[in-house]
């Protein structure tokens, strides 16, 4: 995919003063991009405002982020980037045990608890694709009426068969591999004849070994009966086109993001290595689409450009610009301040950073709505040795997973989970390999032969269930904004506060004991363990669990039928200012089981549509 | 081969009890020490290299010694 020569620099925060744009869009992730492609494509004139540096989007840029991934001895998900203290994210490692009525500020996000969330979002050119897992799931159907079915937070203002066409278009855009007949499970269903655009990716020896080992194994919940079975799941690398695609056209996977001709990243190598960033990216980034936004030649980006604040127009509440913070280098806190001007405008910065930005700029609504109901998937880990070597440290990280309680009754009591069967083993619960080897080799004082051969024997058995919990909308769980604190150009950081709701610890205490059914069948011996000093400790009805944090941030800005519950409309378009689109897993009102991305995707292009009619 | 090199990878082959042919034939032996030089405080990789020297007799290999060494530094 070319990123035409000079694209990232083609103008200046001082020509940008001096036009007036049909959208300027804040924040160059995957919402973004989305929009600014649909927008650009239809002849409209867009400007993006980027806080990153960009300098991802070259592929000597991407290049040098993989490499300082590679050098860096304790990774965390943010470990390519540098770091920029003038566009600050939070990382995981940030995350520490929080003291009733002391906020934990020593990383970018000010926590007030109680829980401590080590989720994180990432602020560079392609946003949080440029760490994403790529999975690509849709929502099941009953997860748009959850009110209805379930009597649980509120009915989405779109449903499933009113968002089918954009996740065709979404899919087609990421590039997802997926088998329909693997993927038709809880009511998912598929335009007539639809074939992704690549043939699903095959499940990796571990996930076939666990599929083989709990074949014929039913749980009940809810006096319903469910079997369990191992599915792929659909994943937004570069496959093998299926030739069916598109009425017989086909489809052809776009490779990696550079301002010259490559052939890299047209396959998925399997590398296991592949989050956060894919070595070849053949795993989607927004890059790729804000390349093709590029092509256009009617898309302008400002990097090194911060929002600061939305300005609106006192007689008529249109927002009249966005003011922004140029800064010269990553090293200098200098910067000049500058307005975007346009005729509509696209907060697409995440469901942290759009509130965020709100409320510093006195954009509340009349509910209170702004930076409420904060959404992640819960997840709770549960890991064991299996009997026989199983390859675990081969494929993507994660090719398939226990689907089968996204859905059914008990959703109206408690929360479903979607189980993921990782492929690097332990590395997210105990920091694997590097927990074993200094096991084998400070605690069993191993080396040589013995310790490569115990290492190996391990490593290649360890199985990790990650159980990606639902979280219900909760008023209380909020993000706000406080002049105590500031990051270095001055601008307010995000304050969260948050609880993990009973309802989805319900979820993680069933997941719990359907984890050890799953190891009893498998005859994995369960090394589970949740250590009281840890940060994302939860006792839950006399027993302990620990809680991560999903980076699925949703529901700040969440849309619904009337100005009287929610902050966004079904477009996505704020209820108290019509030029201006709020837009990402912000607006979602409640996220399922299923990785959002796909689902922000479809309803940016959904978007893109109205703002066209907009224009017009 | 350089002393320092040599140190390392006969350190490295009794740590991870793959011999110094397969260590050499990797090809990433000088990038590995000079990512460890890089990583570490300065004086550490020192350290363990002096550890290596300090080892008994039959666990510390003469890297130089081997055929297929011998071959490498030649050329």
């Amino acid at each position: 995919m070319i990123l035409p020569e000079g694209s990232m620099s083609r103008t200046s925060a001082e020509a940008v003063d001096q036009e007036i744009y049909d959208v300027v869009i804040v924040g160059s992730g995957i919402s973004g991009a989305i929009i600014a492609k649909e927008l650009s494509s239809a002849g409209k004139r867009v400007l993006i405002l980027e806080a990153g540096t960009g300098a991802e989007l070259t592929l000597s840029g991407y290049q040098q982020d993989l490499l300082r991934f590679y050098a860096t001895p304790d990774r965390d998900n943010q470990a390519p980037y540098a770091v920029n203290s003038n566009a600050p994210m939070p990382r995981s490692s940030d995350a520490r045990k929080i003291e009733p009525g002391v906020p934990l500020t020593s990383g970018y996000l000010v926590q007030n608890g109680p829980f401590a969330s080590d989720t994180t979002y990432t602020r560079v050119a392609g946003g949080t694709t440029m760490h994403w897992e790529a999975k690509t799931p849709r929502f099941l159907p009953e997860d748009f009426k959850m009110r209805s079915n379930f009597g649980q937070s509120e009915d989405w203002p779109v449903d499933y068969d009113e968002l089918e066409p954009y996740y065709q278009l979404a899919e087609r855009e990421i590039g997802v591999s997926a088998n329909v007949e693997d993927q038709e499970y809880l009511g998912l269903k598929f335009a007539e004849n639809y074939v992704f655009p690549m043939k699903g990716l095959p499940l990796s020896y571990l996930d076939q070994q666990v599929a083989k080992g709990i074949t014929g194994t039913s749980v009940t919940l809810d006096d319903q009966s469910y079997d369990l079975n191992v599915r792929p799941f659909p994943q937004g690398r570069n496959g093998i086109p299926n030739p069916k695609y598109n009425g017989g056209k086909g489809y052809t996977p776009v490779g990696a993001v550079s301002t010259s001709q490559i052939e890299m990243g047209g396959r998925c190598q399997g590398n296991n290595n592949c989050v956060p960033l894919c070595p070849v990216q053949a795993k989607f980034h927004a890059g790729k689409t804000l390349a093709k936004a590029v092509q256009t030649g009617h898309v302008d980006i400002v990097t090194q450009s911060v929002a600061a604040k939305v300005i609106l127009d006192n007689f008529n509440g249109r927002v009249s610009g966005i003011e922004y913070k140029k800064y010269q280098d990553t090293t200098s806190s200098n910067y000049t301040i500058h307005t975007a001007r346009g005729r509509l405008f696209v907060l697409s910065a995440n469901a942290i950073e759009n509130p965020r930005l709100m409320l510093a700029s006195g954009l509340q609504m009349e509910n209170g709505l702004v930076g409420c109901n904060l959404m992640d998937h819960a997840y709770l880990l549960n890991w064991a040795l299996m009997p026989e070597v199983c390859g675990t440290g081969r494929g993507t990280n994660c090719t398939g997973g226990i689907v089968d309680l996204r859905g059914g009754s008990f959703r109206s009591k408690q929360a479903a989970f979607a189980v993921d069967i990782h492929n690097d083993g332990w590395g997210w619960a105990t920091g694997s390999p590097i927990y074993d080897l200094n096991l084998l080799v400070d605690d069993q004082n191993k080396f040589g032969k013995t310790l490569r051969r115990d290492l190996s024997s391990r490593l290649t058995r360890q199985l990790l269930l990650a159980f990606m919990i639902e979280v219900l909308p909760t008023r209380s769980n909020c993000v706000s904004v406080d002049p105590k604190y500031t990051d270095r150009l001055g601008n307010m950081r995000p304050v969260i506060s948050y609880t993990v709701p009973d309802y989805s610890m319900r979820g993680a205490a069933y997941a719990r004991q359907f984890a050890q059914t799953v190891f009893q069948r498998l005859g994995a011996e369960d090394h589970t363990h949740y250590d009281p000093s840890d940060y994302g400790y939860i006792t839950y009805e006399g027993q302990g669990y620990i809680i991560r944090g999903g980076n699925h941030l949703a529901g700040t800005h969440i849309m619904g039928e009337n100005p009287e519950n929610s902050v966004v409309n079904n477009h996505q378009r704020s209820w108290n200012h019509e030029n201006l689109y709020v837009v990402g897993g912000g607006s979602m009102p409640s996220i399922g089981t299923a990785n959002i991305t796909l689902t922000i995707t479809a309803l940016c292009i959904r978007s893109a549509r109205e703002m066209i009619k907009q224009l017009a | 081969m350089q002393p320092r090199l040599n140190q390392f990878v006969g350190r490295s082959a009794v740590l991870t009890g793959f011999s110094t042919v397969d260590l050499l034939g990797t090809a990433v032996a000088e990038l590995y020490l000079s990512t460890l030089e890089t990583q570490l405080p300065a004086g550490v990789t020192d350290d363990l290299l002096r550890v290596y020297a300090t080892l008994p007799e039959g666990l510390a290999i003469k890297t130089a010694e081997h055929p297929m060494t011998a071959l490498k530094v030649r050329a």
